[in-house]
């Protein structure tokens, strides 16, 4: 039995699992102590329960529990990374190099830097959106402090290079920070054998709750950061505020049943994943698929149609639950920063939707969604004045639009 | 048995809060998404929203509420925000207050009286020696999280007003025991936090007057208003919306919770009216004691209090993992010896009275036996220092 809407923005959340959900219950009600009250066993309960989730959190990425920080999120997480560390050696280095697609909290935290006096480097990505080792290489002067880029995009599910630029940031010197959120808990990660210096991790990605994520933070060598927020002392004294003990909870209980599935869950989402790209390329012309054929993550698709304005194709399919681009941006009606940096032009990045794929998606589904969409276009086009023209031959690039 | 006393430093989560989560908890849910699910998340945080505007009797054209993740975040959301400003504190005041006062240029420590209250003939006094100074921040908590002192937020709002300053308060504590009015009260910016009310843990509000800017310490996305970057804590909000909706009856209730408070007091103090009871002279939150064991230091009274099964604290919840002196005490009664013996027990409305006079039995049992001894090892030094 089918349930409508079906859900297909696994990038902009996931529903909580149900076994992370039954690992939570008991520290609402029973197990209630706050964590960090040292003189009764609510307390120390509570706090035990902390420990445990951060060894889970750990473990996944091969990590130290020592060094996962809990934050609110991903955004905190990233905001932590960059503005903590730029702030803390501000008067060392005062460089920063990023990526064009990165997601708008890390791109917003380095232009608010860029007005405390920082220099940043955004560096674009080819066609297919990943980043040029060289080009990251050469821009890496004698004051940059940090190169953050992403593992997996939000947008478009291009996997960069992730190793190989820690390899060239622990050559040059700098540090490096991962916007991991997107890719945590999907393919595996490994801090030590990839150089990771930093990594920002989310829950509710990885069908946990929402609310909570962590930064990792390399011990050795150190990577020091000054706090966003300041007070009890909590999480060594770099991310003070009370730990939401359930959460967190949910969070490493979340990352252990990633870790446990986690190759078998990539080789079904991208059975169904293959299964909807061919089904629609065969079936729809003039349909492209953005960003690198192979170097991406299954679950997350991102398609343009040409000649269907892409608000319009999201109405006409509205028992898929899907997104025109990243949910923080959605709300306005801009073509997508991300694929405007890969190069695709502003008619057709109006056109685009991103399909995802998770751990609940089923093949009935896929079937449905191809069905709906197969049919949904071809009336948008059959209404389409452009699609008209472009039939006809006519280039839509040589008509000169009459301004009103 | 085991008696929970510590509700200043949390509570559990209400099961009728619980119940709503649960209907929902499992759908994808991200307010930022344009279809059906992201709509309804939607609609959960503005439903929160408003349930915290109408019970603190605002209205969205005077006032924004915006969500946090937790009460140090949005005090430091709004101290940081507001860095160029003279700051004026209270040394009693939270952790998360005292770490981002230090980022200031400028800090003026406020005079307090024999109660932990900010003494008004010296805030008029201040408010006149400043009278120069045009930015004047003050960051006062209506309610004292260790010895639960409710300050006169109305008397000293009006001091400030009078003179050009802006008044924040930390409202963690005082949220949700007693009633107010917000704007009667004319604090421009409180902190309110969800998880001290019955609601989950990793959702509070900074609550401002539509007219003060404050600068993100979060940046990204547009949530929020553009204030605060992150998607938001979708179920902790809720809960945090129907937890202020049960709060009429709660408040209610902490009623009885005073009376059971009071009348825990009156026993101990009837065992040893030597006992000290900090803040009792003025008004403080109905469910907060924070007293002194003659002679039984609080590290002592907690373990012991702990293998009895009785959960109490020796001041707020804390990180270090060092249970330290509290700086509240110290801010108050200065080097004093007494403080290094007091325990803050903190009731909540499912205290009964048999778990009360259970702890008095206890409380009773280790003085008799832990604070009389150490009067004697004390008499016994006295008379080997004088032979």
């Amino acid at each position: 039995m089918l349930k409508f809407p079906i859900y297909m923005d696994y990038q902009s959340t996931t529903p909580i699992d149900p076994r992370v959900l039954d690992e939570m219950l008991p520290y609402f009600t029973e197990k209630f102590g706050n964590p960090h009250s040292r003189s009764h066993s609510f307390g120390w309960e509570a706090g035990d329960a902390i420990e445990f989730a951060r060894g889970q959190v750990a473990d996944l990425i091969s990590a130290n529990p020592k060094e996962i920080i809990f934050t609110s999120g991903a955004t905190e997480a990233n905001n932590l990374a960059i503005k903590g560390l730029a702030h803390f050696y501000k008067s060392e280095k005062k460089h920063i190099i990023t990526v064009k697609t990165e997601h708008k909290c890390v791109l917003d935290a380095c232009r608010h830097l860029e007005q405390d006096g920082f220099e940043v480097t955004y560096l674009p990505v080819d066609t297919c959106g990943l980043l040029d080792l060289n080009l990251l290489e050469n821009s890496i002067r004698e004051d940059t402090l940090l190169v953050s880029v992403m593992a997996i995009n939000n947008e478009v599910g291009v996997i960069q290079p992730i190793k190989d630029i820690g390899g060239i940031c622990r050559r040059k010197g700098v540090f490096f920070h991962t916007d991991a959120a997107q890719a945590f808990g999907k393919i595996p990660l490994d801090v030590d054998a990839m150089n990771i210096d930093m990594m920002s991790i989310s829950a509710h990605k990885i069908y946990g709750p929402k609310g909570i994520g962590a930064l990792y933070v390399r011990r050795k060598p150190r990577v020091r950061l000054e706090p966003l927020m300041n007070g009890g002392g909590q999480e060594r004294g770099i991310r003070s505020g009370t730990v939401p003990t359930p959460l967190v909870v949910g969070f490493g209980k979340a990352a252990e049943i990633a870790g446990m599935n986690m190759q078998e869950e990539y080789e079904s989402i991208k059975r169904l994943s293959n299964k909807f790209c061919a089904g629609i390329v065969d079936s729809i012309p003039d349909v492209y698929l953005n960003g690198h054929k192979e170097a991406r993550w299954p679950g997350c698709l991102n398609l343009s149609f040409a000649y269907i304005e892409g608000e319009s194709l999201i109405l006409a399919i509205k028992n898929l639950a899907v997104s025109s681009g990243s949910a923080c941006t959605s709300a306005s009606l801009e073509p997508s920063y991300v694929l405007r940096a890969l190069g695709v032009e502003e008619e057709l990045a109006h056109t685009s939707i991103r399909f995802g794929f998770g751990r609940f998606s089923t093949e009935e589904e896929v079937d449905y969604a191809l069905e709906l969409i197969k049919k949904s276009v071809g009336k948008l086009r059959d209404m389409s004045p452009l699609w008209e023209m472009a039939q006809e031959g006519i280039d839509l690039k040589s008509i000169q639009w009459s301004d009103h | 048995m085991i008696v929970y006393l510590d509700h200043n430093a949390t509570i559990p989560v209400s099961v009728e809060v619980l119940e709503k989560v649960f209907d929902v908890i499992t759908k994808p849910a991200n307010p930022s998404s344009i279809h059906n699910y992201g709509r309804f998340a939607k609609g959960l945080v503005e439903g929160a929203r408003k349930a915290i505007m109408n019970h603190l009797h605002i209205d969205a054209f005077e006032y924004d509420v915006i969500f946090t993740s937790s009460g140090t975040e949005s005090n430091n959301h709004i101290l940081k925000s507001l860095k160029d400003y003279h700051l004026f504190v209270p040394a009693t005041e939270h952790a998360s207050i005292l770490r981002c006062s230090d980022l200031f240029e400028n800090v003026v420590f406020l005079e307090l009286d024999e109660n932990g209250l900010v003494d008004l003939e010296k805030l008029e006094k201040i408010m006149m020696s400043f009278e120069g100074v045009e930015k004047k921040l003050f960051s006062i908590a209506y309610a004292n999280n260790e010895t639960g002192a409710i300050q006169n937020i109305k008397v000293i709002a009006d001091i400030i007003h009078k003179n050009g300053g802006i008044l924040h308060s930390d409202m963690v504590q005082a949220f949700g025991r007693i009633s107010f009015d917000l704007k009667d009260l004319g604090v421009d910016l409180a902190t309110i936090s969800s998880h001290k009310i019955g609601g989950m843990q990793g959702a509070a509000a900074i609550i401002k007057k539509a007219n003060i800017k404050l600068d993100p310490i979060l940046h990204g996305g547009q949530q929020e208003r553009g204030f605060r970057a992150g998607t938001e804590n979708v179920y902790a909000i809720f809960s945090f919306g129907e937890a202020v909706k049960l709060l009429p009856a709660v408040i209610n209730n902490y009623r009885d919770v005073a009376k059971l408070r009071d009348y825990l007091e009156e026993s101990l103090l009837s065992v040893e009216p030597e006992i000290k009871i900090y803040s009792a002279g003025c008004k403080r939150l109905p469910n907060t004691s924070y007293l002194t064991m003659p002679g039984v230091p609080h590290q002592t009274q907690v373990m012991n209090f702990d293998l009895k099964g009785f959960c109490v604290s020796s001041g707020s919840a804390c990180s270090s993992g060092v249970v330290k002196d509290s700086h509240v005490l110290e801010a108050i009664e200065g080097e004093d010896e007494d403080r290094k013996n007091a325990i803050r027990v903190s009731l909540g409305i499912d205290n009964t009275k048999e778990q009360i006079q259970a702890f008095i039995e206890a409380w009773k049992g280790m003085y008799l036996s832990l604070g009389k001894v150490r009067e004697i090892a004390d008499e016994v030094k006295l008379k080997v220092a004088n032979l």
